[in-house]
């Protein structure tokens, strides 16, 4: 590979000014240093093979529409011409040229500059030899609820050996109960099956050392044993609901325990929903089951006060059917007021649409459900892990540019009722885009890391670890040994937030060093 | 470069705010020149005061909306960063230069315009009235 520049244009109307004239870009282009030879095609995207014949065994700087892009045009280039990364540049001239600026003259002036200053990177940039990193073959599950045992449920027989980590966290919360109800023994059926599988290998929370992310993916040592390694963690905990807020009245984890123990309810139970902000449609599920089950054992008197219903998961409507019919009495209501003695409760409120007034005195037991999150234990997991937190509810940021269960930590992934209110269905189907998730990451191929891939001088460190506490991505590691910092070069996305940081500047991006970007810069 | 207004975007939510503002026909006057970043954290104070000494007359770094970087708190960052050189220019007493951060979605071709606009107007009118 020589290392004289091409720079390669495609012209296909892209211009609202008309086409570009290659005899006044080679002009301008004589007075540069850099682009070796210029070459504006009519339609690079239209029988490409033939055109790129021309411009073999140089580094190329390609610039043209976002079509190309799209059309993978730059793809059947690198790979026609044996480009690697750090070989070829691609530039988008469409949006940030040709149609930013008004005058023909100026557009060509600029493309002019653009393409000077984006040879002085290519210059500066070497081709890669990255090999591929394979991860390892076995997955970490973090969490033993419903979930998780779904999760490592789906995953076991497969090629990937799986470890689940048992929390002790939660005895089992509301979500995971009331899917019990739905389905008697669920839980503790899939616990067994877990526990029988052969492919499944279950250690307690408490003998878990703590994580550390390496090239191949993460390690972790049980009971202080021989560090055991996973291409992919999978954080699954049990959401947990906040404690009952009035004295006297429960919360839903604690009316599901009674149920669940078969220990007795009677009397005048009242629901209250909607308190501080709105109930969200899973848990209306889970305590339209629990008013359910309870008037199925019982002849105790139920009453549900809502502000409103909304009925956006499948089932609900008939659900809510048929407890009306069984004689739970819903009320919808404004301007509640609770009185509380010491657990005595006197509830007043107004009709919304007539205003009359209704009250009731003394019932006997109020359950009021409590918002959900997750627990101590998971928490601190979620810490280890690095991942962000969203208020109390969302372990991950929604973000429309990941998939869903992926986290701002590449490798671990949040499945089920950690990413929010989740029926028992939606557990289900939210274990199998995890698996899909991790299909994704997990390729026999391996992660080949990006090109600006960052990279550490050692000799300049002073191990600090302003980068290792900032990345995003959790991409930066200690090396205790060399007391220096290292980059996981299969977690970097090769932002550069980390290289602006460092106060020593020892840290420079692949392709893309400061030096090279100013120079790059004043060519404009 | 001399007389040049600079903008450093960052090549996820700013870089499809331009083509944004492009595709609904807004145009920059000729002193505009863009430059790709793969994040607006990755500009540091080097970056925004070597372009100023090499004639720019005004940086602007063109990140994604609050809340919204792909790098997390990329576009944060860079914000401080410009703080701190704003700072240091107006304690300097430099006329006539200027840093801005600029946060833009997607959606916000004419907002987008508007505001480079003003940024341009303001930094230069800044400098001839003194």
């Amino acid at each position: 590979m020589s290392d004289s520049i091409v720079a390669v244009i495609c012209d296909h109307q892209c211009s609202s000014k008309g086409p570009l004239q290659a005899a006044n870009l080679t002009k301008r282009l004589a007075n540069t240093t850099t682009v070796d030879k210029l070459i504006v095609l009519d339609k690079a995207c239209q029988d490409p093979e033939k055109k790129l014949q021309r411009v073999a065994g140089k580094k190329i700087l390609f610039a043209g529409c976002p079509y190309l892009e799209e059309s993978g045009f730059y793809t059947l280039a690198a790979e026609k011409l044996g480009l690697k990364p750090g070989e070829m540049l691609v530039t988008d001239i469409k949006s940030s040229i040709l149609d930013l600026y008004d005058d023909a003259d100026v557009i060509e002036e600029n493309l002019i500059g653009r393409l000077e200053s984006l040879s002085r990177l290519l210059a500066d940039s070497v081709a890669l030899k990255d090999r591929p990193v394979k991860l390892k073959r076995s997955v970490l599950i973090f969490g033993s609820g419903y979930s998780g045992l779904k999760a490592a449920l789906e995953l076991s027989g497969g090629k990937l050996s799986v470890d689940l980590v048992e929390t002790e966290d939660p005895p089992l919360a509301p979500g995971c109960l009331a899917e019990g109800l739905r389905s008697p023994n669920l839980i503790e059926e899939l616990t067994e099956r877990v526990r029988t599988s052969e492919d499944v290998a279950v250690f307690p929370e408490t003998a878990m050392g703590p994580i550390r992310s390496v090239e191949q993916g993460f390690t972790v040592s049980f009971n202080g044993g021989e560090a055991r390694e996973y291409g992919s963690v999978i954080f699954a905990p049990e959401r947990t609901e906040a404690p009952a807020e009035e004295i006297g009245s429960w919360n839903l984890t604690q009316a599901y325990k009674r149920i669940h123990e078969h220990q007795p309810i009677k009397g005048r139970i009242v629901f209250v929903l909607d308190r501080r902000s709105e109930t969200p449609p899973e848990v209306i599920q889970d305590i339209l089951t629990a008013a359910k089950v309870i008037k199925e054992r019982t002849n105790a008197e139920v009453w549900i006060l809502l502000k409103q219903l909304r009925v956006a998961l499948p089932g609900l409507q008939e659900l809510y059917d048929l407890t009306r019919e069984m004689g739970v009495i819903f009320v919808k209501y404004r301007n509640l007021r609770l009185q509380n003695e010491f657990g005595d409760f006197n509830i007043t409120g107004e009709d919304p649409q007539t205003g009359a007034l209704f009250r009731i005195s003394n019932p006997d037991r109020v359950i009021i459900p409590g918002p959900g999150g997750l627990g101590a234990s998971a928490l601190k997991a979620a810490e280890t892990l690095g991942l962000r937190l969203l208020g109390e509810q969302y372990t991950q940021p929604y973000s429309l540019w990941r998939l869903a269960n992926e986290s701002n930590h590449p490798g671990v992934l949040v499945c089920g009722s950690a990413r929010g209110n989740m029926d028992g269905d939606g557990v289900a189907a939210d274990a199998a885009s995890m698996v899909q998730a991790l299909k994704a990451r997990m390729t026999p191929e391996g992660i080949t890391p990006v090109e600006h891939v960052a990279s550490v001088d050692a000799e300049k460190c002073v191990y600090c670890l302003t980068c290792v506490r900032l990345c995003p991505y959790h991409a930066m590691v200690k090396n205790i040994e060399d007391r220096v910092a290292q980059p996981i070069t299969t977690a970097c996305q090769g932002c550069g937030i980390c290289a602006a940081e460092c106060p020593a500047e020892a840290i420079t991006l692949r392709n893309l060093s400061q030096e090279s970007v100013l120079a790059a810069m004043q060519a404009l | 470069m001399a007389d040049s207004i600079l903008i450093m975007h960052c090549k996820e939510g700013a870089k499809r705010a331009l083509a944004r503002m492009t595709e609904e026909g807004y145009k920059l006057p000729a002193r505009f020149k863009t430059f790709e970043l793969p994040c607006t954290g990755s500009v540091n104070e080097v970056l925004l005061m070597e372009n100023l000494q090499n004639g720019a007359s005004g940086v602007i770094v063109l990140g994604c909306r609050k809340e919204n970087c792909k790098h997390m708190d990329g576009n944060l960052r860079a914000e401080r960063k410009v703080a701190r050189i704003k700072k240091m220019l107006s304690e300097a007493g430099v006329e006539g230069r200027f840093v801005e951060m600029v946060f833009a979605a997607p959606d916000e071709g004419k907002r987008l315009h508007d505001t480079l606009l003003r940024l341009a107007h303001a930094g230069h009118s800044e400098g001839k009235e003194k």
